[in-house]
């Protein structure tokens, strides 16, 4: 008798845990970094850490809000804009964090001259599109924007935001796709051809964010 | 009695110090292995990907070098069936269009040449930093002490079946690839 209220609450709560809200921006940041939530992957290949990390359009929307670049009645209109895009973060790091190198900055890497590091510059800023790409079961897709963190010495790793969105039937098959591959073709860092795939059901399944207010 | 006694306890003490022994023995005897390296390189799929990669690149550079050749043979043809024609500067303007094309045409071949080595140098020492990193990972996680890669050209001459782990680290490092 018990039984028979007991598994629909506990099937509530699993769904509950899976698609609820999450009260605090730690708890959010907690959860999307967590591997196990598939919104995060990582790779080390000779001594370069990899790692891909999928935006929520929510997510992006609240920076914004925090930042004071969007009015609260204006984060609907916005997230149903991002709602529309596939955004990633690509970081790149060494899996050494003692290492001897300026700053520790990943940028010197195998670096033997200044023209070598302003050629990675500028490819890492201008030309990674060249670089990455998002494919579907159908299609692949370059990214429309990209944006190569400037850390003034203060990090040793580097990340590039990389926004995909096709328009038309493309941006259909994009947000429907079962499986998304984000493909990074290295050839800077020497690291070859890397591929991070996101479930579609694991994109779909994100907590919803309620901690809005500054 | 108590003798019996004293030899059972004789006989447990060289049981356990046969048993510890065996297993000191057993811990501190390197663990070995080996790989075909070729196999390994040649049906790893970040390889593959790898050349498909350079492929499409040297396609397209060739793609780019038919088009300054047919440019080139279009002057040649020009100059040809219309230098009886042409006057006498208009002649020289051709001449000069042809030697430009020719030296064009020149320049690129000489250029993909040898962006095509260093290219395909880059594209496939990525693919083979994975397949090092993605070993140097099976290693530690497996506990093997040293793993060799064979190659046909190498140094080993023989190894039993039991030792080689290309299939099991060929299968992962496929699995890592995606």
């Amino acid at each position: 008798m018990k039984t028979r209220w007991f598994i629909p609450a506990l099937l509530l709560l699993a769904y509950a845990c899976n698609t609820g809200s999450i009260s605090t921006e730690k708890d959010y940041f907690k959860w999307i970094n967590d591997g196990d939530h598939r919104l995060y992957v990582a790779k080390t290949i000779n001594g370069v850490k990899l790692s891909v990390k999928y935006l929520p359009p929510e997510y992006l929307a609240y920076k914004e809000y925090q930042g004071g670049g969007v009015a609260r009645e204006e984060l609907d209109s916005l997230i149903a804009r991002y709602n529309h895009n596939r955004t990633f973060l690509l970081t790149l790091s060494l899996e050494d964090q003692n290492n001897t190198l300026p700053n520790g900055d990943i940028m010197y890497r195998n670096i033997i001259s200044p023209e070598e590091y302003n050629n990675r510059l500028l490819e890492l800023s201008f030309n990674i599109k060249q670089y990455i790409k998002l494919e579907t079961e159908s299609n692949s897709y370059v990214p429309v924007l990209h944006t190569f963190e400037n850390t003034y010495g203060l990090s040793q790793n580097r990340g590039i935001y990389l926004v995909f969105a096709p328009g038309g039937k493309e941006q259909e098959d994009l947000l429907t796709s079962k499986d998304l591959e984000f493909v990074f073709e290295d050839q800077l860092f020497m690291t070859g051809i890397s591929c991070f795939v996101f479930k579609k059901n694991d994109l779909d399944n994100i907590p919803h964010i309620n901690f809005w207010e500054k | 009695m108590l003798r019996k006694n004293i030899l059972f306890g004789v006989l447990t003490a060289f049981v356990l110090c046969n048993a510890a022994l065996s297993i000191w023995l057993f811990l501190r005897t390197p663990k070995i292995a080996y790989v075909r390296s070729t196999v390994l390189v040649q049906d790893y799929y970040g390889m593959k990907a790898a050349r498909s990669l350079y492929d499409q690149k040297v396609a397209q550079w060739n793609a780019n070098l038919d088009t300054l050749q047919s440019r080139y043979n279009r002057s040649v043809n020009y100059l040809t069936q219309n230098k009886n024609k042409l006057s006498a500067s208009a002649l020289q303007k051709a001449r000069e269009e042809v030697v430009s094309r020719e030296s064009e045409y020149n320049q690129y071949r000489n250029a993909i040449e040898e962006m095509a080595a260093g290219e395909n140098e880059i594209i496939t020492q990525g693919a083979l930093n994975q397949i090092n990193s993605y070993i140097e990972q099976y290693a530690e996680k497996h506990k093997i002490d040293l793993i060799i890669g064979v190659t046909l050209s190498g140094n080993v001459l023989y190894g039993t079946d039991n030792l080689d782990i290309t299939e099991e680290v060929l299968k992962g490092l496929n699995e890592s690839y995606k």
